[in-house]
This record gives structure tokens, C-alpha cells and sequence, in this order.
């Protein structure tokens, strides 16, 4: 059972994105795809219709990438578990409702560059389906999430 | 002198004796240089087939025949195109052939892509805001689809690639127009009151635009921003799942429209630095209009019918209208914050560190 987060829990999920026939329909993503959740930092490769080189990073190696999403590790479980209920995302706990609700937003770019950034709205719906297939894992919580060794 | 092995060069020896004109059979630059198709995933992008004098933008254009950029130019051909844009810093952005291609790839349709199924009646007051507003967005994106179709056909061909993104954006307002009229009249509530004022109907500021980066600042960065900010509050006013998707989908699309203008701004006041004041005076106006919604496209501007709707909707009546309005003041905050940052990513952040910037933007930020 993948725990949450993890690279394994990250797979388990693209895997379902890259054959899910809805994910594909969203047509094209191009985008370097941060998580961070407590501690620690997970990058992602959109590209295309392939999600690769998920892999656990440094803080530091965010700033490589278009945007991260940043949220509390007990928000983090929250939108997965209301994912795993629903389906889908609840109205209250969608990318796009947290971006706009929490203080800082959701999505963020480590250097401020605001047009790499905005790749967070011009793929949202697909990010939000890659998100809503996680109701598919069973998954397990180790939050807060401290640094790997 | 030919060689048997080269028939290529026989024929035209050939041609030559016998007095055919064989020029357009000349070898290209690229000629032999095939492109592996199968090496990305992605498939086969513009951005990776132009090299050699297909990738060569010229600064200025002189191509007044319609002439496809890259090919062989022929004497004796008329004058089809009367192009007024033919310098490339009037329109150039660096990823244009890049944005064209997303566009491309993310299209959708409102027919299958809503779940028209998952609206069900709802309160009165409810639909008939829905619909209200429903007929202003309508309205708004009848206009975001001719102001930039007016220009297309007087781009040069050879800056093919942010024309062709163009055409792209009528077809998403085109979607927009479609997906809002629907959702206007599939619960039984119709159109509703439409926009228009003594200060002017929506977009008529936009299409007196004499210039196609005037247009762009007020379109792609004070109108389409606006726009932008609502469709991504709209989940917070969605009744059902259409709706969501409706707010989800468009505000994708609109990101690329306001990325465009982002990018072109950037590269203009980047390569054209004498013109940055006349810039900076097109963004005093989107600022005026994005303070007092003297644009007509700012759905959340006070005055309009759409404000009253977005108020019920947000607040989740017409006996909670004071509610809403708070939700919308955020609204409007947030309008606020996200074109500042555009402005400043497209290189013009200057005017909010000495004093140029609209004094009323700062008063929003504070206030609410």
C-alpha cells in the first residue's frame, strides 16, 4: 500500500494517468511538477502524455521546476481523503479552490517567475484529474513528513 | 558537367538545353536533413520543423504577396495582402509556435465535455443570476473573438506563428460564447439583460486599439485577466459539476490568451525600448478600466448587472447579497494582485516602485 508521499505513490498514480482515457482527452501537458509536503520535496515530469522522472529532491531543486504546490501535510491528507471519498475532489479541496483560499496560493514558483507558473492554470484540469485518480491507491499516511535520510 | 549518377542535375542540364525555367526544382537548405518524427512523444511541432530559412523571422517584412515564409520568392506576383503589421517587434513573442500548438492539443467541446446532465433546477434567484451573468460573458467573448480577428489578416505572413495563435484564440472565445450560451438557456432560464451604457458598450474601447500591442494591453492583460481571475473564482460559485468544468476549462484557455499578451509585451519592451512609454501609457488605461471598470469587460466592475449576479451567486442568494459582495471585493483584490505580477513578469514592474501605477490599485491591495 504506497504511503503518502512518496516516489511510490507518485507512480502508482501516473501510472493511472498515463492510461486514463479522460486524463489523455485534457489534451498535452508540458510541465515541471513539484510536491511538497512537510520536509519533503518530490518533482514530477509532465510531458505529454508521459509522467516521468518522479524522483525525491532537495529544496533547493525546486527552483528548477515551473511550480510546486505547497500545503500543510494535514491539508495534503484532507484533499486526498476527500478525493478518495468523493471520487474526486470536494468543491472545498480542488487545486484551483486551494490556490485561491490559502493565503499564499497553492501553486508556487521558487523564483517568481510568474509565467512558468501560470503552466499551474494552463494544465489545471489535467493536474486536478491526475489528482482525482489518486482515489484509485490505497494509500497510507506518514505525515508530518520528515526529511529522507 | 553531369554525371550519369546524378539525375537530379541531368534533368536540369536537360531543362536548361532545352529552355524550361527549372529553378523551383533547386534544392532547399534542408534538403535531406528528414526530422525523426517518433524521437518525441508529442508528435511533430512546428517548433521543431522550422530550421534553415523557414525559421529565419525577418525584423521587418517586406512580404505583401502572401508569400509562406521560407519558400522561393517569385517576381511578377500582385499584392494579395495589405498587411499593416510587418515588424516583428509589433507582435513577436519567443513561444508563440509553442502556445499555438498547446491551444491545438487542448481543445474541448462544450457539447461532450460538460456534464449538462448534473444541472438540476435550481432557486429562482440562483438561475436567473446564473443566466445574467451568463449573457455578460457571452457578450464579453463575442468581443474577444472579433477584436482579435479584425488583426489576423493584417499580419504579415511570415510571423505566422503568433497569427496562427490568434486564430486559435477566436476559435476558444468562439467555445466560450458557445458553452455560456448554453448554460444561459439549458435550465429554463434564458438571456437575460444585456451590457451597454452611456460610457460604452463592452469592448468598444478595444476596438478603437491602432495598434496591435495597444489591443493586446487591453485585451490580453487588463480584459482577459479579469476574465482570467473570474473563471478561476467561478468554482466558488459553481451549483454542480457543469459548472465547475465550465469555469475550469475556460479559465485554461483564457491563461493562454493572457500568456500571449504577457509574452509579447515582454519581448517588445525588451527589444524596442524606446517604445516602453508608449506601453506604459497603454497600461495606465488597463488600469483605470481595471479600477473603475470603464472597459465594460470586467464582469466585477460596479454598475453592472453582472456585479448584482456575481454578488447572489457568491453569497448563495438574493437575501445574502451583502455576503457575496465581500466574496466579490476579494474577487476584484485578487483581479488586482495577479495583474500586477503579470506586469511585472512582462518587464514593466518599474511603475509600481515610482508612482506610475494607478494609486487606486495600492487601495485595493490595502483595503481589502
Amino acid at each position: 500500500m504506497p504511503v503518502f508521499p512518496s516516489t511510490e505513490w507518485l507512480e502508482a498514480v501516473a501510472q493511472r494517468a498515463m492510461a486514463d482515457e479522460r486524463y489523455r482527452r485534457y489534451g498535452r501537458v508540458d510541465a515541471l511538477v513539484g510536491i511538497k509536503v512537510g520536509d519533503r520535496q518530490f518533482r514530477m515530469t509532465f510531458d505529454v502524455f508521459d509522467i516521468r522522472d518522479i524522483r525525491e529532491i532537495a529544496n533547493e531543486d525546486l527552483r528548477d521546476l515551473d511550480f510546486f504546490l505547497l500545503m500543510e501535510p494535514e491539508r495534503w491528507q484532507a484533499m486526498l481523503d476527500s478525493v478518495k471519498a468523493e471520487g474526486h475532489a470536494g468543491l472545498d479541496y480542488t487545486l484551483n479552490t486551494l490556490d485561491l483560499k490559502l493565503p499564499d496560493g497553492l501553486a508556487i514558483n521558487a523564483m517568481g517567475d510568474g509565467y512558468r507558473m501560470d503552466k499551474f492554470f494552463r494544465f489545471n484540469e489535467s493536474l486536478q484529474r491526475f489528482f482525482d485518480l489518486s482515489a484509485e491507491v490505497e494509500t497510507t499516511f506518514e505525515l508530518p513528513a520528515p526529511a529522507a535520510d | 558537367m553531369v554525371t550519369a549518377n546524378d539525375p537530379f542535375a541531368t534533368y536540369k542540364e536537360y531543362g536548361k538545353e532545352q529552355g524550361y525555367d527549372l529553378r523551383w526544382l533547386e534544392r532547399r537548405d534542408v534538403w535531406g536533413q528528414q526530422l525523426d518524427s517518433t524521437a518525441k512523444k508529442g508528435g511533430l511541432l512546428l517548433q521543431d520543423v522550422d530550421s534553415g530559412v523557414a525559421a529565419e523571422v525577418p525584423d521587418e517584412s517586406r512580404n505583401l504577396t502572401g508569400r509562406t515564409r521560407g519558400s522561393i520568392p517569385r517576381t511578377g506576383v500582385p499584392r494579395v495582402g495589405n498587411y499593416s503589421v510587418r515588424t516583428k517587434a509589433d507582435i513577436w513573442l519567443r513561444n508563440g509556435a509553442e502556445l499555438y500548438e498547446e491551444a491545438v492539443a487542448r481543445q474541448w467541446a462544450s457539447a461532450t465535455d460538460i456534464p449538462w446532465h448534473t444541472i438540476k433546477p435550481l432557486p429562482d434567484d440562483i438561475e436567473r443570476a446564473e443566466c445574467q451573468l451568463a449573457t455578460f460573458i457571452t457578450e464579453v467573448e463575442f468581443v474577444a473573438g472579433d477584436v482579435p480577428g479584425k488583426w489576423i489578416s493584417a499580419v504579415t505572413p511570415d510571423y505566422y506563428e503568433p497569427r496562427m495563435y490568434l486564430i486559435s484564440q477566436v476559435m476558444d472565445e468562439a467555445r466560450h460564447l458557445d458553452v455560456f450560451r448554453k448554460r444561459a438557456l439549458v435550465n429554463g432560464g434564458g438571456l437575460m439583460r444585456r451590457t451597454g451604457n452611456t460610457q460604452g458598450v463592452v469592448g468598444g474601447n478595444i476596438d478603437s486599439a491602432r495598434d496591435f500591442t495597444e489591443m493586446s494591453a487591453r485585451l490580453h492583460i487588463s480584459g482577459e485577466g479579469s476574465v482570467l481571475t473570474l473563471f478561476r473564482m467561478g468554482e466558488l460559485m459553481a451549483y454542480n459539476d457543469a459548472e465547475k468544468h465550465i469555469y475550469r476549462l475556460c479559465a485554461q484557455d483564457e491563461s493562454r490568451h493572457v500568456a500571449f499578451g504577457v509574452m509579447h509585451l515582454q519581448y517588445l519592451g525588451s527589444i524596442e525600448t524606446d517604445r516602453r512609454e508608449e506601453i506604459q501609457s497603454y497600461l495606465d488605461e488597463a488600469e483605470r478600466a481595471l479600477v473603475t471598470g470603464a472597459s465594460g469587460q470586467n464582469p466585477a466592475a460596479r454598475g453592472l448587472a453582472s456585479n448584482a449576479a456575481l454578488a447572489v451567486l457568491l453569497g448563495g442568494g438574493d437575501d445574502k447579497v451583502d455576503e457575496g459582495m465581500k466574496t466579490l471585493l476579494a474577487v476584484r483584490q485578487r483581479q488586482v494582485k495577479e495583474y500586477v505580477q503579470r506586469v511585472r513578469v512582462a518587464g514593466f514592474g518599474e511603475r509600481f516602485e515610482n508612482g506610475r501605477a494607478n494609486p487606486m490599485l495600492e487601495q485595493y491591495l490595502k483595503v481589502y
